[in-house]
């Protein structure tokens, strides 16, 4: 690198030296080379730099705040984290705790609070829905409190939709080898009504299970869970809204369970079962969602997408939903 | 009533005392290059007019045994010319440029610079092409966007990026017009150079505000380019090289022998870079014949014109240029190849034609085309043989029509007005698809068909001594889908002038914009997609007002203006928070989701003020430009619908430029410019977020039969908080470069060798930030990692780079 650039610089001056009598500012032209030469030296240096950490605005350690409450849940669970700064060491500890100790949780509902203690078992601040049942079209007040600082949030559980019905048809399935015994997969939609009126959140998911006698050695036989995430569109499960379609019969997209699924051998008689869930939930929970899962933190040309958040004082999401399932054989 | 009659139809009243009119064309002496903007006035009074983009000037005057007129332009000797005016007369003049003579030294007072109190248009540049080659050029390459991104009022991006906002408006608000074709990328190399070639250009003018009715179609700034036609005379070159490119320009007379005066003349430019002819044997060495890559970009400007008398000339140009990435691989049995190409052309036919010594009139056939292509192919032979190719391109192709009248009825009045009609074609998508194995062919054509037009009129009115107006209405149309879009857009400019070199100006602009710039990146890359206003998409539109004074110092040609302006956008577009351009990841994937879609809609305003000291000319020249501005965004859809200040909005920005000839033959330029940070979004704090299952979760018991269950599992995903949005400042930028010219006269040719050195004092500017774990050693052990921290790095991308160039003219 240095030695190219003086070459550069060399062939320029000595292709220059007959001028130099006649500048009228000597001095002028020593002081460029003097820069010159200095600049050649310090810009082998490297063009990454670290940066002090007083550049980046102060950073408090803010109290992060998740929990999710449904009517059709047994448990009310609430888990209290504490955010850690961007830069500095990065904590050893190998596996974080789901929630950190220590902190008074406190949920209301019509003017009466319960306090949720903390579960060591599940690392978590959980109380039975005996406590403080949740029920749909409620509003619940959270106030957490931890080494000083305070967090508080609220939810609304929406109310709870059915699954109307479940259509099950079967697809042929193309490039078949054989047309003596067609192959075939099973296709589900779900339909349900929207509720009219307001802006419906909805997410749809299923799965189908089988067990498997597999043999594992002479005269022994184990039975092998078989599990299927059934895809509506999404990867795990299909986020949908009511928007332009309010108060209307909403159909999902096509679910399925594919052939390969469906001709494994030595299935279980009667293990055969299907489920199929519709949540309905808040804005609060969807904008939440989709945010963390859009987040790229690492393309540096990207604009980032910022992570919503309903805990006032705090970062994180408290959120009502509700859960519709349906359950049978296939 | 009568009054106000006599009011409106004043341009076009007759007066009782004869009037005659003067007209012609001013041109360059020898090469006969016609001067655009040249003040034709009679001394010491306000009466005078300004040459069109043409060079044709009318002035009509009542009768007189004597009349004198000056002819005065920057950078020539002012002609002065005293006649009987008894009838209308033909004058056409030419003027003597200044310092084209090496041996002369180059101070001279006769030179006359343009004042910038005397005109009713503000927030206007024009910068002399002389200038812009003495002007340190980053890796020698002199580049117009540079030079004008060291004007108050424009800003750059990110470092080394050509890029310009103007006044807060984005790099697609800019009317771009070679030779009145719209330019729709303007960049080389990803940004790092622009496509214009200094070489080719007559003239630069940049419009920041109070736009003249003839313009439209972009909200925030109007930069007029325009070729020269070629040298009447005789044969002329210009060229050069520099670190990484050539150039070469020809010009000259095309004439029989018989023809005294040429009636057509050529212009032919180009320019290459050669980073990949040096590059190529390294990689076919390395890689045994088998590889082969490069990169290369490289410009074409041709002109001719046919002079057909006095009252018709002809004009035709053109513009073509693309950058070339490209790889290859031929194996054995394999071949694989693939690479990215982008480019503009542009070509303009233009018909002058003369009705009379007052009307002039011009029609414009317009073409322009941005052409963005990713290919891949590759194939096997033998016996498992397979081929692959898929294409994915995107564009934007324009013809228009345009049709312009100038009219000089009085030296009161200069009234344009003028049709315009442009079809566009928009194809944010085409894909070709072959895949043997799969047995897939596709070939997805989207494109959109758009028409644009626009009908104005104008007139620069002085009515007295102390006020000059140009007041217009422009009337623009969109078809878009269904829906038509029909819009007025007032603009008014007037100038008060206080004293004789003192004046108070004052303008307001509306504009609309009916395409737009869809960039994930804001770097100007050729991936940004130029898209059409649609349904569900509104035009942009913006108002703005500015205030400001121009001041002449006659004594040392100084010029300063001082403007404060205010700039309301609406429907200005960007991609939603974490859509992408999903085009790179997957080309596949275009043709599923809908870029209107993907787009939010807001508002923006920018205010701020302006500072320009300016000398264009004598011994030291140069500029100071000071920008104070404020810019400011909300979108729906972006920081929560809250305000925030785009990456871009600059507090302060600070160039000084200086041109010193130190003898005829040595010329030093210097420029330093200082920016506040670009805004920026930075992670402040990291937690795990956890997010809810929407699927059953199953258990299994103790005899393997699966169950669902009832629970919320949640999964955890580390997330940043980022605060507001852009919250973050980029730390300050500044740069100082140099440039030592030396200048010799041979028997033949002139020529010039440059030393020029960007970013002398090696400051690290910040291109990007990034965030990077690295592992903390013991203190007292050097190889025992203890721990890892996480730290913030400033990336940046030009150290001090010094460049010798090499330029000749003959």
């Amino acid at each position: 690198m240095k030695n190219h650039k003086s070459l550069i610089f060399s062939a320029c001056f000595s292709e220059k030296v007959k001028f130099w009598g006649r500048l009228r500012k000597p001095g002028a032209i020593c002081f460029l080379i003097v820069l010159l030469v200095g600049g050649f030296l310090v810009s082998c240096e490297t063009l990454v730099n670290d940066i002090n950490p007083d550049r980046l605005p102060t950073t408090k350690n803010q109290l992060v705040i998740h929990g999710y409450l449904s009517p059709q849940d047994t448990l009310i669970s609430i888990s209290v984290q504490v955010s850690e700064p961007v830069l500095g060491q990065i904590p050893q500890s190998g596996i974080s705790l789901i929630s950190v100790p220590g902190a008074q949780v406190l949920l209301t509902n019509r003017g009466r609070t319960i306090e949720i203690p903390y579960d060591t078992r599940r690392q978590q601040y959980v109380v039975n829905t005996r406590a403080m049942p949740i029920r749909a079209a409620e509003t619940y007040q959270l106030k957490v409190t931890l080494n000083g600082q305070t967090a508080e949030s609220s939810c609304t559980i929406p109310r709870l939709v059915f699954i109307s019905e479940v259509n099950r048809d079967s697809a042929l399935v193309a490039n078949q080898t054989s047309s003596a015994s067609p192959l075939y997969d099973l296709t589900y939609r779900l339909f349900w009504t929207d509720t009219r009126g307001e802006r419906n959140y909805y997410r749809i998911s299923g799965a189908a299970t089988q067990t498997i006698r597999t043999q594992t050695m002479p005269n022994t036989f184990m039975l092998v869970p078989n599990v299927l995430n059934i895809s509506f569109g999404g990867f795990n499960s299909i986020w949908v809204t009511d928007e332009g379609n309010d108060g209307l019969f909403m159909i999902s997209e096509e679910g399925r369970i594919p052939y390969s699924f469906r001709i494994r051998p030595n299935v279980v008689a009667g293990s055969r079962r299907v489920e199929f869930v519709l949540l309905s939930y808040e804005k609060t929970y969807y904008d939440y969602h989709q945010a963390v899962q859009k987040f790229d933190g690492n393309n540096p040309f990207a604009e980032p997408s910022l992570v919503p958040t309903n805990i006032k004082g705090g970062l994180g999401c408290f959120a009502g939903y509700t859960r519709n399932a349906r359950v049978g054989g296939w | 009533m009568r009054q106000l009659l006599l009011f409106i139809l004043f341009p076009f009243v007759s007066f009782t005392q004869t009037r005659h009119t003067v007209s012609g064309y001013i041109r360059e002496k020898g090469s006969q290059e016609q001067l655009i903007g040249v003040s034709v006035f009679i001394p010491n009074t306000t009466i005078g007019t300004v040459s069109n983009t043409y060079g044709f000037y009318s002035l009509t005057l009542p009768a007189a045994d004597s009349v004198t007129l000056v002819f005065s332009f920057v950078g020539y000797d002012n002609e002065t010319r005293t006649f009987k005016l008894n009838k209308n007369l033909e004058y056409n003049i030419t003027l003597n440029p200044l310092g084209r003579q090496l041996d002369e030294v180059v101070v001279s007072s006769r030179r006359e610079a343009a004042k910038v109190s005397q005109t009713p248009q503000m927030s206007q540049i024009d910068i002399p092409i002389q200038q812009i080659k003495k002007i340190p050029a980053f890796l020698g390459e002199k580049d117009v966007l540079r030079v004008i991104q060291l004007m108050p009022g424009v800003q750059k991006g990110s470092e080394g990026q050509t890029g310009i906002y103007v006044r807060g408006g984005g790099p697609d608000q800019n009317l771009i017009l070679l030779d009145e074709a719209p330019v729709y990328n303007v960049s080389h190399l990803f940004g790092f150079f622009s496509v214009f070639n200094g070489d080719a250009l007559k003239s630069v003018e940049l419009t920041k505000g109070g736009f003249p009715a003839r313009y439209g179609g972009r909200l925030s700034s109007v930069l007029e380019l325009n070729m020269k036609e070629g040298n009447k005379e005789k044969l002329h070159g210009e060229g050069g090289g520099g670190l990484i490119a050539s150039r070469l320009t020809l010009e000259g007379p095309l004439k029989t022998k018989n023809q005294p005066v040429a009636k057509s003349s050529f212009l032919i430019s180009g320019r290459r870079t050669y980073l990949d002819l040096l590059a190529r044997p390294l990689i076919a060495a390395s890689t045994e014949g088998a590889g082969d890559g490069g990169y290369y970009f490289y410009d074409l400007n041709a002109k001719v014109n046919y002079d057909f008398g006095q009252k018709d000339k002809v004009y035709l140009s053109g513009y073509f240029g693309q950058d070339r990435f490209f790889f290859r691989d031929n194996s054995t049995n394999y071949q694989s190849e693939g690479g990215l190409n982008w480019g503009n052309a542009t070509g303009t036919l233009r018909w002058n034609h003369l009705f009379n010594e007052k009307l002039f009139a011009n029609a414009s056939l317009i073409f322009s085309n941005y052409k963005f292509q990713i290919y891949a192919k590759d194939s096997f032979t033998g016996s498992r043989a397979t081929e692959f190719e898929l294409r994915y391109s995107s564009g934007v192709r324009d013809w228009g029509l345009k049709y312009d009248l100038d009219y000089f009825p009085n030296p009161q009045h200069a009234i344009r007005m003028g049709v315009s009609s442009t079809f566009h074609r928009f194809t944010p998508s085409a894909v070709v698809l072959k895949d043997d194995q799969t047995a897939q062919f596709k070939s997805e054509v989207e494109a959109i068909d758009n028409v644009e037009s626009g009908v104005y009129v104008e007139d620069t009115w002085k009515p007295n001594r102390w006020l000059k107006l140009n007041a217009g209405l422009r009337v623009s149309h969109f078809q878009a889908d269904s829906q038509s879009y029909f819009r007025p857009e007032q603009r008014i400019s007037a100038a008060l002038m206080i004293r004789p070199t003192f004046s108070f100006k004052a303008s307001y602009a509306r504009m609309n914009q009916y395409i737009h710039l869809l960039s994930n990146t804001g770097i100007g890359l050729p991936t940004d997609l130029w898209v059409p206003s649609t349904n569900k998409v509104a035009p942009q539109q913006s108002s703005q007002v500015a205030v400001g004074f121009a001041k002449d110092f006659e004594k040392t040609g100084l010029g300063l203006t001082i403007e404060g302006y205010y700039k309301e956008m609406n429907n200005i577009i960007n991609y939603k928070e974490g859509a992408s351009f999903l085009l790179i990841d997957d080309p596949t994937g275009a043709d599923k989701i809908r870029w209107d879609e993907n787009v939010t809609s807001g508002k923006g305003w920018s205010y701020g003020a302006e500072v320009l000291l300016q000398k264009k000319t004598g011994r030291l020249s140069g500029w100071i430009g000071y920008t104070l501005s404020w810019t400011q965004w909300q979108f729906a859809e972006l920081n929560f619908g809250q305000k925030f200040f785009p990456r871009y909005d600059r507090r302060h920005d600070l160039s000084l430029v200086g041109i010193y000839e130190i003898s005829p033959r040595i010329t030093l330029s210097g420029t330093w410019v200082y920016g506040t940070g670009n805004a920026l979004t930075m992670p402040q704090s990291r937690y795990t977020a956890f997010l809810h299952s929407g699927s059953s979760q199953i258990n299994t018991n103790s005899q393997g039969i699966p169950s669902f269950v009832y629970t919320s599992p949640r999964f955890p995903d580390s997330v940043n908080d980022y605060g507001p949005k852009n919250s973050f400042r980029a730390e300050p930028y500044h740069r100082f470069d140099l440039s030592l010219q030396f200048h010799k006269k041979k028997r033949r040719h002139e020529r010039t060798w440059e030393l020029s050195i960007y970013n002398l004092y090696n400051r690290r500017n910040p291109f990007f930030y990034n965030f990077t774990t690295r592992p903390i050693l013991d203190p007292n052990d050097n190889t025992k990692v203890i721990g890892n921290e996480r730290v913030l790095q400033r990336i940046s991308i030009f150290p001090i780079v010094p460049t010798l160039s090499y330029n000749f003219k003959f």
